[in-house]
């Protein structure tokens, strides 16, 4: 391939997965975060079925790589936590689907 | 793609959906409200706005309580402004109503045109179902009430049309945000 054909190759897919973000419950939870602004603890419970401790810690992982911004507040003497992704959340789940739409597209018919 | 994977990655784009749309889909605020108008239609907007009131106020803390809170990504200023213009809108075609005794109704249309925007921008991610239609068509044919000679409750036939349709809608989203929320497991 000549340096002009290289150039104008187009660039080549993208099929480096990010396990942080492939994992079944964390792909729930970066996925309805970024439908929302932010959501509470429970409301994320409700939406994917996780149990209190299997959420915790996927949060947890979350928020140490990164994706996830957690608060935590009191209302009242009940404590809330709530979640809400980062810019690099976004743009992590966002190129997820992508690659998964362009997988998609690669096992179609005549493909 | 495994069909497998392929269903498991569409029932995440459905709840993706249902989390973007969740304040719209808190149907029994909005069938609560329905009966507000149900009850103006019938002489009192006093207990209507009583009914509508405390539906607002007993529908938030329900959905909170049950399925817990999340901000939406729509605009709230957008909202509010989509509110007032229809409380704008639906008040001015009401007195017109009222005041000109046409033989097609105002409010009814008005409505219609309403609840077909707010379908358009609250229902865009989970979409809109035959439900919802049939109670907008309902309400636009209330319009012509007056000429087919049902026209018991006069220009309150709008109200009551309205207000049934809400409670219709509201039943089904609720039930359809119900029906996509998961149990939640103990540890």
């Amino acid at each position: 391939m000549t340096e002009a054909e290289r150039d104008q190759a187009p660039p080549a897919p993208d099929f480096d997965v990010d396990r942080l973000v492939h994992e079944p419950a964390r792909l729930g939870i970066l996925t309805v975060l970024s439908s929302v602004r932010s959501a509470e603890f429970l409301f994320l419970q409700s939406t994917l079925g996780l149990s209190k401790g299997n959420l915790s810690s996927h949060l947890g992982k979350l928020e140490q790589g990164g994706l996830v911004e957690i608060t935590k507040k009191f209302v009242g003497k009940k404590p809330q936590t709530s979640a809400a992704l980062t810019p690099a959340g976004l743009e992590a789940i966002g190129r997820y689907w992508r690659q998964l739409d362009h997988l998609r597209g690669l096992g179609g018919p005549g493909a | 793609m495994t069909n497998q994977m392929q269903q498991s990655t569409e029932d995440l784009r459905r709840t993706a959906a249902v989390a973007a749309d969740y304040e719209v889909l808190q149907g029994l605020i909005t069938a609560s409200t329905g009966v507000g108008l149900v009850v103006w239609a019938f002489g009192s907007s006093t207990w209507a706005t009583i009914v509508i009131a405390l539906g607002v106020a007993v529908g938030v803390g329900y959905y909170q309580k049950r399925f817990g809170k999340a901000v939406s990504r729509h605009s709230a200023l957008l909202t509010i402004a989509y509110a007032l213009v229809a409380v704008v809108v639906c008040g001015t075609a009401y007195s017109i109503d009222r005041a000109l005794g046409l033989p097609v109704l105002v409010l009814p249309l008005a409505a219609g045109a309403l609840l077909a925007v707010g379908y358009r921008w609250g229902y865009r991610h989970v979409g809109v179902g035959p439900a919802h239609w049939v109670a907008l068509a309902v309400v636009v044919l209330s319009a012509f009430a007056p000429l087919v000679g049902l026209d018991g409750l006069r220009e309150r036939v709008g109200l009551f049309s309205l207000g049934l349709a809400l409670v219709v809608v509201g039943l089904v989203d609720h039930a359809r945000l119900v029906a996509s929320m998961k149990p939640v497991p103990r540890d």
